[in-house]
């Protein structure tokens, strides 16, 4: 076997002034060993909140709802005790963040907060010395120059794009099987996003972690993913591969949101797809198919029942009523049905 | 560094300035005339002129002002109205004991808000942070000299366990004997300031809880106890060494007003005297003393605090070219 | 679970007209919030009733069948009894009817002083924000002396000078407030400023000063009712120090602050005669500090409940 990480049924929800915020909603996929999965889709659809729970950092008013289970290794994570999870976070599955500035301590030496994540993790019983030899190497590994006064520099010292190889190099001292990267390079410029993409695909190959990769950037995802899961209002509306869902997409959901960005190995002349309206309120979700009200091919069927899940094959998996054979497809622009089992 | 130092040594002069300025003002447009305390029935008019002249009076005010503030610069702080002796040594023979009030209260007060407020903060909504808010409270709305009274009435009128007024019980002068005649005005002082304090311990404790590097060291596996002592701890009470500049106002006018309740011979009740008597160069004198601890007490918070804070000391050097 | 779904022939048809889901706005406006706020929290109920208690017994206090200035030294020390709930004084005077007339002088003091602060600082932050510039600059530096002031300090030498009444300790106790007030206000104007509806209101042509009352003071009368509160706390509060150290209130007249000077004299004999007035200070000025922090709390947007 080579999943390392199976979510089933993931439910989280909120309890905030307003009631019950369900963002996240029976979510189920499997992330491989040494693999990049990508968690795609506009903010607010739960992919942060799916990555939290895979740390245990869901907190009141959050609550993951009874009946989900995450297995790291054959293991529910979900039943850990504390002292588990302190054991787990940073040395089993590390995170970074979206905004490295705010994610760094800002009174505390960088030095100090990347081998902190090695010393709640020394089960060697590495001595200081040791330590902070390994603090250095990281940081030569993520393409800090001058590492050894780098030790010494506070966060605000340290550009943007260093600061998240900082945040990088923390995460991968412990040499976790898992690396969940939230929106690592939205707060970076373009030609520092390039670097830092480079950088973790290069420190894939060499420490062999599988890695989440949530973002809204399709274009971080192209780059980097191997499997992509596409969520919309706390669902999984389509996942499949990287070729799979660029080339084939068959939700209309993922169509449009390829479709939605410029790109420039399709022809020019296309134009762009604009999805209109906003997402669904979490605390009344839609009867059915969450996309329902944004989406130009609705069916009578989708407002009154939630779309099956309909495997294509090689792990490409669609929500959507439009892959029934019994489907309206006039003028869908997109392949929707052949599926292998309906 | 040493150009922010100065510069913030150049505010407090203006501060000073101002203060001196505007409490002269007030003064100079006092009802009554001043020379008649010093004049007598026996003197000629040529005598009373040679006082008026003496004493300044036949100036303007701004001439006068300039004139004060000459002599003040030299540590000369003019002749008391009743006392008929000159103003600054008996202030400053008064200060060490109101120092040692003030002192003891900013500690006392300091060694029990900051654990209160962490643990109100760490606790945030819960039974202990509701005691620790509800006290706070108490402390922010009780007028501070009833609370002395009430020490008062509980630990001397009723239980005699506390003498209420004084330093030194006559003819003793032991350590013992000055401490317990210390116990009420300091508790007293300490409350009033302890307040506030508590409640921005709290509030920075949890605004800094729930910033983004405490998830972050969760996720490194920081245990919520290593999270507090290691990573919350110091970035909430930075700032509190510029709460501490700020307090310097209740303390400086708490001593005023405790000192009153509990006779303590401190600059504070001495000043309240001349208030009653209306003698001006005491009040003057008292007004600058009390304004020069006040704003140096910020000035020496406000360095501490760019020394303490690695963004700020950087900052400012960085800004002065470094 | 799908097998029970009934398809009928309209099922796959496409439909043509749709409902736009718009989105649920949650409007929550800041007297509902309030009154749900205080509701909420057993303090702030206290503190109301306290307050309208406190008020209305003051505003009745001419009803007393005593006059709280009226010597009668036979009932000197008075014990407390049904004819003197709190006893008498030290010249037999009423002490419950001197209360609530003291209570009257406190409060008015309080509420008086709040609104001049009030609305000097709310004018002087809104005209600044608004027209910032060299202006702001100026109103700021200005501001920003009287905070770095030791107020207290100044207004027991201001006391000193004037002639000692309400109308006195109203102007200083206001002098000396407005400026935090002001902080605020500007602050909240500046980032109202910005807001489309003021952007919109100015594009259509209305003056400065129809945009600053309409459409400016409106949306922070908010955060002025919670400076408003906990105004009246800190003014009840200072009040009562100056008239304790005899600056404030002169007699026959008195405030709590001035009956808890008088008390202080015999405060080893009848300490009884300090505890009431006190009292009244501290619940009076702990429900204006509770009401304001809960009114705060009511402005802030919410997340969490």
């Amino acid at each position: 076997m080579n999943t390392l990480v199976n979510i089933k049924n993931l439910s989280v929800s909120y309890f905030t002034y307003a009631g019950e915020v369900q963002s996240v909603r029976g979510i189920s996929f499997d992330i491989e060993k040494g693999k990049t999965t990508a968690l795609v889709g506009e903010s607010g659809c739960g992919k942060s909140v799916t990555s939290k729970s895979l740390l245990g950092l869901i907190e009141k008013p959050g609550v993951i709802k009874e009946g989900s289970q995450i297995f790291f290794e054959e293991k529910n994570i979900l039943e850990f005790t504390d002292k588990q999870w302190f054991q787990f976070r940073g040395k089993e599955c590390s995170m970074i963040f979206q905004d490295a500035l705010v994610s760094l301590n800002p009174t505390m030496k960088i030095g100090k907060q990347i081998m902190e994540n090695l010393q709640n993790h020394n089960t060697d019983n590495l001595p200081l010395s040791k330590i902070r030899q390994k603090a250095q190497e990281m940081l030569e590994l993520v393409g800090i120059p001058d590492s050894r006064s780098c030790l010494d520099k506070y966060p605000h010292e340290l550009s943007g794009g260093m600061r998240q190889r900082v945040m990088i190099a923390t995460a991968l001292i412990t040499n976790p099987k898992l690396l969940i990267a939230d929106e690592p390079t939205t707060a970076l410029d373009v030609t520092i996003q390039a670097q830092i993409l480079e950088l973790m695909k290069k420190l894939q190959e060499k420490m062999g972690m599988a890695i989440i990769m949530i973002t809204h950037d399709l274009g971080v995802v192209a780059e980097i993913a191997d499997e992509i899961v596409v969520m919309y209002a706390g669902k999984i509306v389509e996942r499949g591969s990287n070729e799979e869902i660029f080339y084939n997409p068959r939700h209309p959901y993922t169509w449009a949101l390829m479709k939605s960005v410029p790109r420039l190995d399709l022809d020019n002349k296309e134009e762009l797809v604009t999805i209109e309206g906003t997402i669904p309120d979490m605390i009344h979700p839609p009867k059915g198919c969450s996309f329902c009200s944004r989406c130009p091919y609705t069916m009578n069927i989708c407002a009154e029942h939630e779309p099956p899940n309909t495997d294509f094959g090689d792990g490409h998996q669609v929500s959507c009523w439009l892959t029934d054979p019994r489907a309206d497809i006039s003028s869908v622009p997109f392949q929707t049905g052949g599926a292998v089992n309906v | 560094m040493l150009k922010y130092c100065l510069k913030k040594a150049g505010q407090v002069a203006i501060v000073m300035l101002l203060i001196s300025f505007f409490s002269f003002a007030i003064i100079d447009l006092a009802p009554g005339d001043i020379s008649s305390m010093y004049l007598t029935e026996d003197m000629s008019d040529a005598e009373k002129q040679i006082v008026i002249e003496k004493l300044g009076l036949d100036k303007s005010m701004p001439e006068q002002y300039v004139a004060w503030l000459q002599e003040a610069l030299k540590g000369n702080f003019g002749v008391s109205l009743s006392y008929k002796t000159p103003v600054a040594p008996m202030l400053t023979k008064r200060l060490p004991s109101t120092i040692l009030l003030m002192g003891t209260s900013l500690l006392v007060s300091l060694a029990l808000s900051i654990p209160l407020g962490l643990i109100a903060g760490y606790k945030k909504n819960t039974w202990i942070d509701n005691i620790i808010s509800g006290f706070a409270y108490f402390g922010m709305s009780i007028p501070s000299f009833y609370f002395g009274m009430l020490m008062i009435i509980l630990f001397t009128a009723t239980l005699h366990w506390l003498p209420s007024s004084g330093m030194h019980t006559v003819g003793v002068n032991t350590p013992s004997d000055t401490f317990q005649h210390m116990i009420m005005p300091v508790l007293t002082m300490a409350l009033s300031t302890m307040a506030s304090k508590t409640r921005y311990v709290r509030a920075n404790t949890i605004g800094q809880l729930s910033e983004e590097y405490v998830l972050a060291s969760k996720a490194k596996g920081c245990t919520p106890a290593k999270i507090l002592r290691k990573h919350v701890l110091k970035n909430t009470l930075l700032p509190i060494i510029t709460i501490l500049g700020m307090n310097m106002a209740s303390l400086v006018c708490g001593s005023f007003i405790i000192e009153s309740v509990f006779g303590w011979p401190g600059v504070g009740s001495f000043a309240m005297e001349a208030i009653g008597k209306r003698d001006y160069p005491i009040i003057m004198a008292y007004v600058m003393l009390s304004g020069f601890i006040l704003v140096a007490g910020n000035l020496v918070a406000d360095i501490l605090y760019s020394f303490a804070d690695p963004r700020i000391k950087r900052g400012i050097d960085i800004a002065n070219g470094k | 679970m799908e097998n029970k779904i009934v398809f009928d022939e309209n099922s796959f048809r496409r439909l043509e007209k749709k409902e736009k889901d718009l989105g649920t706005v949650y409007h929550r406006s800041f007297w509902k919030e309030a009154v749900k706020e205080i509701k909420s929290n057993p303090m702030a109920v206290f503190a109301v009733v306290f307050l309208v208690v406190i008020i209305i017994a003051v505003l009745l206090a001419p009803l007393s069948p005593y006059d709280p200035n009226q010597l009668n030294l036979a009932n000197k020390f008075a014990e407390p009894s049904l004819q003197h709930p709190f006893g008498c004084d030290a010249y037999g005077r009423d002490y419950f009817t001197r209360a609530l007339y003291g209570g009257r002088v406190s409060l008015l003091v309080g509420f008086a002083a709040m609104l001049v602060t009030v609305f000097i600082g709310t004018t002087i932050g809104i005209f600044s924000g608004y027209i910032g510039g060299k202006l702001d600059m100026l109103l700021m530096r200005f501001t920003d002396i009287f905070l770095a002031l030791p107020s207290m300090l100044l207004m027991i030498v201001l006391n000193t000078i004037l002639k000692p009444g309400m109308t006195t300790l109203i102007a200083v106790l206001s002098l000396f407030s407005w400026a935090s007030v002001a902080r605020i206000t500007r602050a909240e104007t500046m980032s109202l400023k910005e807001r489309d509806f003021v952007i919109a209101a100015k594009n259509l042509g209305a003056n400065s000063v129809l945009i600053a009352v309409k459409h400016i003071f409106p949306n922070i009368l908010g955060s002025v009712i919670v400076a408003a509160s906990l105004g009246v706390a800190s003014a009840i509060l200072t009040e009562s120090s100056l008239s304790f150290l005899g600056l404030g209130i002169s007699i026959p007249h008195a405030s709590w602050g001035s009956m808890l000077q008088e008390a202080q004299g015999y405060i080893l004999d009848k300490p009884i005669m300090a505890i009431y007035p006190g009292l009244l200070i501290l619940l009076t000025v702990l429900s204006f500090n509770i009401l304001g922090d809960v009114l705060r709390s009511a402005l802030e947007p919410k997340i969490v409940k």
